[in-house]
């Protein structure tokens, strides 16, 4: 259950990392985020993926720790596409 | 300077990748089925139930070899383990023979009891497959497989400098824009599981490192024989005494081991000399129950159960190798991290797809004809249809070909692999004989078909179809029927994509045609 918990938390970095960047404001947040703003997503979004370093490093040490969050890493950015990508809604715009 | 090191990577990039990209494709897919090679094995060995305990599985093991092989040169027992549930024994004859395949081995149950279960090669085929091919000599495959793997590390490098902007792009997956779709497609499964690809691909070569450049070994050691020994703890065989005395229990030996490893289980054992008063006991660690593949071993007088130290490899250089190997194949993953394994390695998959097809899509417009395209162009198309929906079609044709050849046909395991090359080469052809665009789709979808067959067929044929896995919770094969499915509604659905795209395709140049009428 470990990994649904860090992979929802890495997925959760992603989306934010996502609405700090200009062309997916729109989609996620609806409308264009002041740069401020955007920049402390951006800051929550790589403190979020640190976390996630340090709940599987706690959990499972430092060494398998490390490959489990790389692994947790990749689906939750998968999960943050298929997340704005049904936002933007397909399949042209 | 900046944009003409992109042009000569994006250059080197495209056809580094496209070499031997078809190879690299059947590594990658066959290699993340790997990652689960034991599953797939106890599920095309539907005969075998249940789990075994290491320890009495053991002792089964030496009950059976005392009757067997009682006076065989070695032993080598590869226990159970949580994947599975059997004992595989090997032998080598007392009169040093070598033995013919099949007669100096034997899957056990854990009471020692040989397990007559349908003769398949089972995943086992699919890892070995994945680097050391088929039907060609181990050592040529081993080379041209070092080389693939060598092109794909440069490719991944080399694609890395010419992915203009990969944090820009990062979550840029657009759908239905032709060629710009390939090319999201290729990124992102390319960027998203990154560390891995590096990861992989590195390591990949690491396993097989002293085989591509001996010298180190030979530069320092007088036989590979001498370097074994001195790194690895594997001594020659001592002479036979001729007075016999019988093995003690292995199950109190194991006990020991496995403490002085801090409570890791016992993965192989292996016995010389049994029955002799020389008798030498090697027991090695599982190489699930840790990261590090190479396990820690230690070894026991067979006669008096007396421990004779153990070996731990020692050295930086060997640390770091096994940990590298251990990392590649994975085997210390339990199921979250077996699960993401092997979603990565489907990623991989895709990447190493998607980039050959790009190939061609980015191509096709440029095309001076579009209807007569060079040689090359179809040759690279065709090809791409063979490797793509002809590999998927032959794994599913394994599988049903498991189900389906009678229990007693003479070298079964030989004619699973046959059927699933036999339903390769059968694509590959049909690809070259159909226009490619009809190919695509008819060979697609044949692929999807062969998958959903898998669960039907499988309930046809065992007491273990889908509704019957679930009522007695039998989860492996339940999520194996799934996967089955999900491949076969993927294959389905690419398919589907590529028949509109040509329906898209065929109406447009007369619409054109038209308005260009209406205009002048």
């Amino acid at each position: 259950m470990i990994h649904a918990l860090a992979i929802a938390l890495a997925c959760a970095a992603f989306l934010m990392l996502a609405a700090s960047m200009k062309r997916h404001q729109r989609d996620l947040v609806g409308r264009a985020v002041p740069e401020p703003r955007a920049r402390l997503a951006r800051i929550a979004g790589w403190v979020f993926i640190a976390v996630c370093w340090s709940l599987e490093a706690v959990v499972l040490g430092p060494a398998l720790g490390t490959i489990v969050w790389i692994g947790e890493l990749s689906m939750g950015a998968w999960l943050a596409i298929a997340f704005i990508n049904w936002r933007s809604g397909r399949p042209t715009r | 300077m900046k944009d003409s090191l992109r042009q000569s990577m994006a250059l080197f990039h495209t056809w580094s990748g496209l070499l031997l990209g078809w190879l690299l494709f059947a590594m990658f897919a066959t290699g993340t089925a790997a990652y689960f090679q034991d599953e797939i094995t106890r599920w095309m060995q539907p005969e075998v139930t249940g789990s075994a305990d290491p320890e009495t599985s053991a002792q089964g093991a030496v009950r059976y070899l005392n009757t067997v092989a009682p006076d065989a040169i070695s032993w080598y027992i590869t226990l159970p383990n949580g994947r599975s549930a059997t004992t595989q024994v090997y032998w080598q004859p007392g009169d040093g023979t070598r033995g013919k395949r099949g007669e100096t081995s034997a899957v056990l149950d854990q009471t020692g009891r040989a397990i007559t279960v349908r003769e398949t090669s089972g995943g086992f085929f699919l890892y070995r497959f994945h680097f050391d091919l088929h039907y060609m000599p181990v050592l040529w495959a081993r080379y041209l497989v070092g080389i693939a793997a060598m092109f794909m590390l440069t490719a991944i490098l080399s694609g890395i400098v010419t992915h203009k902007k990969i944090f820009a792009d990062f979550f840029m997956l657009r759908f239905g824009k032709g060629q710009r779709s390939w090319l999201d497609a290729h990124n992102v499964t390319a960027v998203i599981a990154l560390p891995f690809h590096l990861m992989i691909t590195f390591t990949g070569l690491v396993t097989l490192a002293s085989m591509y450049m001996p010298w180190g070994i030979a530069a320092n050691y007088a036989s590979p024989a001498v370097f074994q020994e001195q790194v690895f703890g594997r001594e020659p065989a001592a002479e036979r005494s001729g007075r016999a005395q019988p093995l003690v229990d292995l199950a109190p030996l194991m006990r020991t081991a496995s403490a002085e490893w801090g409570g890791k289980q016992v993965g192989y054992i292996s016995v010389t000399n049994p029955g002799d008063a020389t008798a030498r006991v090697l027991i090695t660690r599982s190489p699930g129950a840790a990261i590090a593949a190479r396990g820690e071993t230690a070894a026991f007088a067979g006669a008096t159960g007396k421990a004779l130290g153990g070996h731990t490899a020692t050295g930086a250089a060997v640390a770091t190798e096994s940990v590298m190997i251990g990392l590649h194949t994975g085997r210390f993953a339990q199921w979250g991290l077996r699960w993401l394994y092997f979603l990565s390695g489907i990623g991989g998959t895709i990447m190493v797809g998607s980039g050959l097809v790009l190939w061609t899509v980015k191509r096709r417009t440029r095309l001076p004809d579009p209807a007569r395209p060079h040689f090359g162009f179809r040759l690279v198309e065709r090809l791409n249809i063979a490797a793509i929906a002809g590999l998927a079609t032959g794994i599913a044709v394994y599988f049903l070909a498991n189900r389906l050849l009678p229990a007693d046909l003479a070298q079964r395991a030989d004619r699973e692999i046959d059927s699933l090359f036999l339903a390769w080469l059968a694509v590959g052809l049909w690809g070259m004989v159909r226009p490619a665009g009809r190919a695509w789709t008819e060979t697609l979808a044949l692929a999807g078909a062969c998958f959903a067959a898998v669960p039907v067929v499988n309930a046809l044929t065992t007491s273990r179809g889908f509704a019957a896995s679930i009522m007695s919770g039998d989860w492996l094969f339940v999520a194996f029927d799934l996967m089955m499915i999900a491949l076969a509604a993927c294959f389905l659905q690419a398919a589907g994509k590529v028949a509109q795209h040509r329906a898209k395709n065929a109406s447009a140049p007369p619409r054109r045609a038209a308005r260009k009428a209406v205009s002048q």
